[in-house]
């Protein structure tokens, strides 16, 4: 299993370059270290001796066994019975390589040792001529195994000579170790390799770390301005970016360590990476609203009891265990990795199947790290499963930018879908509008034609129908003329009715006694006008107007045919019948007095029309007698509550 | 016929004699008019007319007017053709149109074109005797529509704005303070007799101030044309 090749090469590539580069420059000779004398020690210091012919174990002894072995060289990690610090006694191996003198011929740069890796559950050092030249710091639990060790060698060289390398490593008891094989020359050949795997190995995670936080830390801010809408999507977003933060720091640990407790920091580190995964699920599911309610429950519990047991409050110092403890973290990781293939299958979207198929990509790649992690592959591979978390996250950016613009899309539809609407909703209602004003229209010239029709029934054609048949019949009692001047004044009050008068029911009085003044007057009856100015009826319209003209007309000519009167007076007076308000028509004649018979006589079929055309107003009338003639009230209301 | 009805009574001719003209496309109704007005003896037909056409003819005679009765739905065109050509022929004489109704409208439209009355055409023959002698004495009739229509009016607003200088002509178009009482009270539905008790005058009078506002209204119409006539530019 090699899926670091491409790596590899790209190393090698980027190596050539350099070296072409700089190559007119340079006379000395790189020299990669491919072999070594590998010889174990007895000696039970953890601390490495201030120079090798100080070592309690005489390691420059003639007599030292060193067997040749080949770099890079591991020896198994077996789950270790031992910690660091526990008061047990390390394992110590001697590595013994020869720089040859070709690759310290003098640069401007001077020599470099380069390690590209070395890792042991304990401490390193390196001699060069029998110096301690460097040696690992900080935490001999979480060592800085990510971190290439870069050597001046200027110091030490002498032109033409070679110099011994000596590097000591001291591990617990069966914690294993690796070292690669090393690399030796001039700096500006060397450096190009060194940065690249720097790069490769801390650098770049540390990038990538930082901008995942600010993601993360954008995302919170979203959320916070937010968060009465529920996104919660944003704020799983942001825990992902800092449990990420948590969870890979573990490979950034660097020589001089953070100078935190070893299992906290262990602890820390792996329930970062539970939460990552944790918050990734519970995203995903967002990200394709779907739900796993059960495995989402399953998940919550597990990663809780992992990291409530893994607290180095009550569990043993297991820092030596990290390999292992690894291997935890993969139930936290399965839900995730089967939700992103379900949802993949499901939705078949390429960020989708992608996203799922970098998941699936995760085992062999855990595998790969894992395999590292126990010295069982070559310790000159590189980490990946950081990078993989990069990945994942990016992946969750597309998608979740894919959603929004799919979202911005669909809205844009939305709007442009209402927009139609409201502009046929416009259209229905001026249609709507339109037919209701040709409705009214309707209407309208319907009433005006009930009015006129009822007008030339009871009115003028009546009149004219008994002129008829008078004529016809040649009845001589009864007078034509006087029926036509009777016809006439009930065409000209009927055209009355039809001058807008404004609501002003005096100026509809008048008009009427313009029109019956001479009548009466002829029948000998003075007409006395005491009108007093009265509020304006709103309702006065053109009908309204005809109905309280043909009334008075009825009630006038009435008197003047029948009572034998002399004098009408006309009184308006504002009064309130019931308590509602109005406006009274006083007529009062000195004629005989009359009081309308419940039951009307034949003949006098006007009497009918004035009940009927007062109801129709919604006013009242009566007819009082009094010692000398009749008075004839016809009250009006100032507001009238339905129109006919 | 039209003719040989003005002859008869020449030699009754006094200075008090009432010279009246009828146009009158009613036969009937042409008739009865000039049996009324010939009984008078103060008043003399001079010639009826039953069309348009034959009213303007008869104008160019040298028979003089006093008093004109009109009807103004002629079968051969507009009556106020002949009321335009009286007015140029005989600028002192009267006209009445005559109208079924007395409406405002038909009325209104007639005192702006120069009429100084009109006559309800079912009147019976002394009260259209009496309307004819109001008429020449220098007074007019009025109802209560046309009163109301002539106090509403926009026109009398308009030609009377407060801010600008008014024009003399307009300034003296506007009904006097005793004339739009008049209005008020006709337009109430009080008679001519009432609003002269009101007013403290004789009836003649008020019907004189009738004729007044309705030669008031004939200039504001005339100076309302010419001021349009300005404006569109006709009149230099």
């Amino acid at each position: 299993m090699k899926p670091h090749r491409p790596l590899g090469l790209i190393q090698k590539a980027l190596a050539a370059l350099i070296l072409i580069v700089s190559a007119p420059l340079i006379q000395a000779e790189t020299a990669h270290l491919e072999q070594a004398q590998l010889w174990h020690s007895p000696s039970t210091a953890w601390v490495p001796p201030p120079a090798l012919a100080a070592a309690d174990d005489a390691v420059l002894a003639p007599a030292t066994p060193w067997q040749p072995v080949a770099l890079p060289y591991a020896r198994e990690r077996r789950t270790p019975s031992a910690t660091p610090g526990d008061g047990t006694p390390p394992q110590v191996w001697w590595l013994r390589m020869q720089v040859p003198a070709d690759a310290l011929e003098p640069t401007p740069q001077g020599p470099r040792l380069y390690i590209p890796r070395w890792h042991t559950l304990g401490n390193a050092a390196v001699y060069v001529d029998g110096r301690l030249a460097w040696q690992s710091r900080g935490s001999q639990v979480l060592v800085s195994f990510n971190q290439p060790v870069w050597l001046d060698l200027g110091g030490d060289a002498r032109p033409g000579q070679p110099l011994s390398i000596h590097v000591r490593l001291a591990g617990a008891q069966g914690a294993g170790g690796a070292l690669t094989s090393l690399w030796a020359g001039p700096a500006e050949e060397l450096r190009g390799r060194w940065r690249l795997r720097s790069l490769l190995q801390t650098d770049l995670l540390a990038y990538v770390r930082g901008a995942n936080l600010v993601l993360g830390v954008l995302a919170l801010a979203v959320w916070l301005a937010r968060r009465r809408r529920g996104e919660t999507g944003y704020l799983l977003f942001f825990l992902m970016s800092l449990s990420h933060v948590f969870g890979i720091s573990f490979f950034l640990v660097d020589a001089e360590g953070f100078g935190l407790d070893d299992g906290w920091f262990a602890w820390m580190t792996l329930t970062g990476s539970f939460s990552a995964s944790t918050c990734a699920f519970f995203l995903l599911c967002r990200l394709q609203d779907w739900r796993y309610p059960r495995l989402a429950r399953a998940l919550l519990l597990y990663v809780a009891t992992a990291a409530l047991a893994l607290l180095p409050l009550w569990s043993p110092p297991h820092g030596a265990m990290l390999p292992l403890l690894r291997l935890v973290q993969i139930p936290a990781a399965l839900p995730l990795v089967g939700a992103a293939v379900a949802g993949a299958w499901r939705l078949r979207t390429w960020p989708h199947v992608l996203l799922a198929a970098m998941m699936v990509l995760l085992f062999p790649l855990w595998l790969h790290d894992l395999a590292m992690q126990s010295f069982r592959i070559s310790a000159e591979h590189i980490y990946v499963t950081p990078y993989l978390y990069v990945g994942v996250i990016a992946m969750f950016l597309i998608t979740a930018s894919l959603r929004y613009q799919q979202a911005a899309r669909e809205a844009d539809q939305a709007h442009a879908m209402l927009a139609q609407r409201l502009a046929a909703q416009q259209r229905e209602l001026l249609e709507t509008h339109e037919r209701l004003r040709a409705a009214e229209r309707d209407q309208t010239l319907l009433h005006e034609r009930q009015r006129l029709m009822r007008e030339m029934h009871d009115g003028v054609g009546s009149s004219l129908m008994s002129a008829l048949r008078v004529v016809q019949h040649g009845q001589a009692r009864v007078d034509v003329a006087q029926v036509l001047k009777e016809c006439i004044d009930d065409l000209k009050i009927s055209i009355d009715s039809l001058e807008p008068v404004d609501a002003d029911l005096l100026a509809l009085l008048a008009g009427l006694r313009f029109r019956l003044e001479q009548r009466l007057g002829e029948a000998g009856v003075a007409l006395h006008w005491r009108t007093a100015d009265v509020p304006p009826l709103s309702w006065l319209d053109a009908q309204s107007a005809l109905h309280v003209l043909r009334i008075l007309q009825e009630v006038l000519t009435n008197i003047a045919r029948h009572s034998g009167a002399t004098a009408i007076t006309v009184s308006t007076a504002e009064t309130t019948h019931d308590g509602q308000p109005g406006v009274q028509v006083r007529v009062e004649d000195n004629g005989r007095p009359f009081a309308p018979p419940a039951a009307l006589p034949p003949g006098r079929r006007g009497l009918g029309n004035v009940r009927a055309r007062a109801q129709a107003l919604g006013a009242h009338c009566g007819w009082v007698p009094q010692a000398q003639g009749t008075a004839f009230t016809l009250w009006l209301p100032l507001q009238r509550q339905n129109s006919p | 016929m039209a003719r040989g009805g003005g002859c008869g009574s020449i030699g009754r001719m006094t200075p008090e004699t009432i010279r009246v003209a009828v146009v009158e496309d009613d036969g009937a109704c042409r008739t009865a008019l000039a049996h009324a007005l010939q009984a008078a003896p103060d008043m003399r037909v001079q010639w009826l007319a039953a069309s348009r056409a034959e009213a303007l003819e008869r104008l160019a005679d040298e028979l003089p007017l006093d008093v004109l009765l009109l009807d103004l739905g002629l079968p051969d065109g507009s009556g106020l053709d002949v009321l335009a050509a009286l007015r140029q022929r005989w600028p002192q004489a009267a006209v009445m149109v005559s109208t079924i109704f007395g409406d405002e409208a038909h009325v209104l439209g007639a005192i702006e074109a120069g009429a100084m009355g009109y006559l309800l055409k079912d009147l019976p023959p002394q009260a259209v005797l009496q309307e004819v002698r109001g008429l020449h004495a220098g007074g007019s009739p009025i109802n209560p529509l046309v009163a109301r229509k002539l106090l509403v009016r926009r026109q009398w607003k308009d030609a009377m704005p407060p801010a600008q200088p008014p024009t003399p002509a307009l300034a003296e178009a506007a009904p006097s303070a005793r004339e739009a009482e008049l209005l008020r009270l006709v337009a109430r539905g009080h008679t001519l007799d009432e609003v002269a008790q009101a007013m403290g005058v004789t009836r003649h009078t008020v019907r004189t101030f009738v004729r007044r506002v309705y030669a008031k209204l004939q200039v504001t119409t005339r100076a309302e044309a010419v001021s349009a006539a300005l404006r569109q530019g006709w009149l230099e």
